[in-house]
């Protein structure tokens, strides 16, 4: 079987939001990248954005200064 | 990047619809607003466009071809427009959520009592299920012609029967079929056949209509500037201007003239069997890997250029993420915007990894991507 990782996911609740907090964790330099939304956090389909565990503090800070609004931020497990 | 991903739009598209797009875009003024000499190449390359829709539909008349900028926008209108508030109305659980949720909507707003056709766990209807819901009030059947989830094929002809001498609209969702399978709306008896440019039809996005049969009935759902009749409180009544309230998607609408002259000239039933044939290997190919979950009937050879699957108890998602980022194979995951037919087939919560073929894939690129999925159900 393939192997998994935990990572922290970010979900939104359009993709508008997505791709805003993209843009502004890229310009941050969070390190991650947007993906499918998982099955664990949403059944039916969207973005989601993929980072590391420790950057919890650091991305929702950036988000709330942003006024990017997400709906959840959670740890998942995904195949790598 | 080998895309697969066909079934959402097409993403390789004629060099000729590309042309067609600069040109426009370099010498088209806005159609129907005057007579010089941008605005006439405007008029009469959309006027063209319509005569070939009409043609590759088998619509009697151009003026029945109305633009819009999708086929959601062209079921919205039509199921806005067309049905009777209080009516009875029959759908199926093939549909997407372009003809379920302006149906909920008038179900909600309206008092439209809705039935639903049901999909058994391969995802294929029971046309005679569905004749049974038929009352004496039914006023409409919207029904789509091709699953975007399975590629499964509705046998419009045997609706179309059903309708014809019961005085019920018959309204047709063509988003995947167009380009791909051949439809005649006369002998098929079709009211009103919505259609989008950027799949089958290998248009520009923002590009799609509706064909309608004359004598058929719908409300606009929007009033605004038409270049004709400007003294009038109203929009004019007379299609295609009816329906088609503010500028055009002309310079898209050149496009996809330049596409409907590919798909005219290469003939819908040789790029069909093509892409069926592709989606066949990849079946074929995929069927025989342990591990690997594939949803739809293959038994009828005529169906959709379309093959959903699941890879062990895999999220699709991640599937679908590994296809994209290890083999750069482009898919779509998770839910398709068809929650009914993820119920029938049992998917809601795994979703299905949609691989879906268009004229321009290759063998050798299926064959990749059967390999790719045999690395992800082995590893």
């Amino acid at each position: 079987m393939r192997q998994s990782k935990e990572f922290l996911v970010i979900t939104f609740s359009q993709t508008t939001d997505a791709m805003a907090a993209e843009l502004l964790f890229r310009d941050l330099c969070v390190p991650g990248r947007i993906i499918p939304i998982p099955r664990q956090l949403s059944a039916g389909c969207g973005l989601a954005f993929r980072t590391e565990m420790d950057q919890k503090q650091q991305a929702q800070q950036a988000l709330v200064e942003a006024g990017i609004r997400w709906h959840e931020m959670e740890p998942v497990r995904l195949l790598v | 990047m080998i895309y697969l991903d066909n079934a959402a739009t097409t993403m390789h598209k004629p060099q000729t619809v590309i042309d067609a797009v600069v040109h426009a875009m370099t010498s088209m003024g806005n159609a129907s607003r005057g007579a010089h000499t941008g605005a006439l190449e405007a008029s009469r390359t959309i006027y063209e466009t319509r005569r070939k829709i009409a043609k590759l539909f088998g619509c009697k008349r151009p003026d029945h071809v109305v633009f819009t900028c999708n086929s959601t926008e062209a079921l919205n209108i039509a199921i806005q427009g067309a049905i009777p508030a209080k009516s009875h109305v029959i759908t199926t659980d093939l549909e997407h959520n372009s003809v379920l949720r302006p149906l909920y909507r008038l179900k909600e707003e309206s008092g439209v009592c809705l039935d639903f056709a049901r999909a058994d766990r391969q995802g294929r209807l029971d046309l005679q299920e569905l004749e049974g819901l038929i009352r004496p009030d039914t006023k409409a059947i919207v029904c789509t012609h091709m699953s975007n989830l399975t590629g499964e094929i509705v046998d419009i002809a045997r609706i179309g029967r059903m309708t014809k001498d019961r005085g019920i609209l018959l309204c047709v969702d063509a988003s995947q079929s167009a380009g791909n399978t051949p439809i005649d709306m006369e002998q098929m008896g079709i009211d009103i056949l919505c259609f989008t440019g950027h799949k089958g039809l290998m248009g520009p996005q923002g590009t799609g209509g509706m064909c309608i049969r004359e004598g058929v009935e719908i409300h606009p759902l929007k009033e605004g500037g038409s270049g004709v009749q400007s003294y009038r409180h109203r929009q004019p009544v007379e299609y295609p201007t009816r329906l088609e309230a503010g500028t055009l998607n002309g310079h898209g609408l050149a496009g996809l003239s330049a596409a409907l002259d590919y798909i005219l000239e290469t003939g819908v039933e040789t790029i069909g069997r093509k892409e069926r044939m592709l989606a066949e290997h990849f079946y074929e190919g995929v069927s025989q890997i342990e591990g690997v979950k594939v949803y739809g009937c293959f038994e009828d050879k005529n169906r959709g250029p379309v093959v959903a699957l699941n890879v062990r108890e895999y999220d699709s998602s991640e599937v679908s993420d590994v296809l994209s980022v290890d083999y750069d194979i482009a898919t779509r995951p998770g839910a398709h915007c068809a929650p009914r037919m993820h119920e029938a087939l049992g998917t809601v919560d795994q979703g299905a990894v949609r691989f879906s073929f268009s004229w321009f894939n290759t063998v050798e690129e299926t064959d990749q991507a059967i390999e790719a999925v045999r690395k992800i159900a082995l590893a």
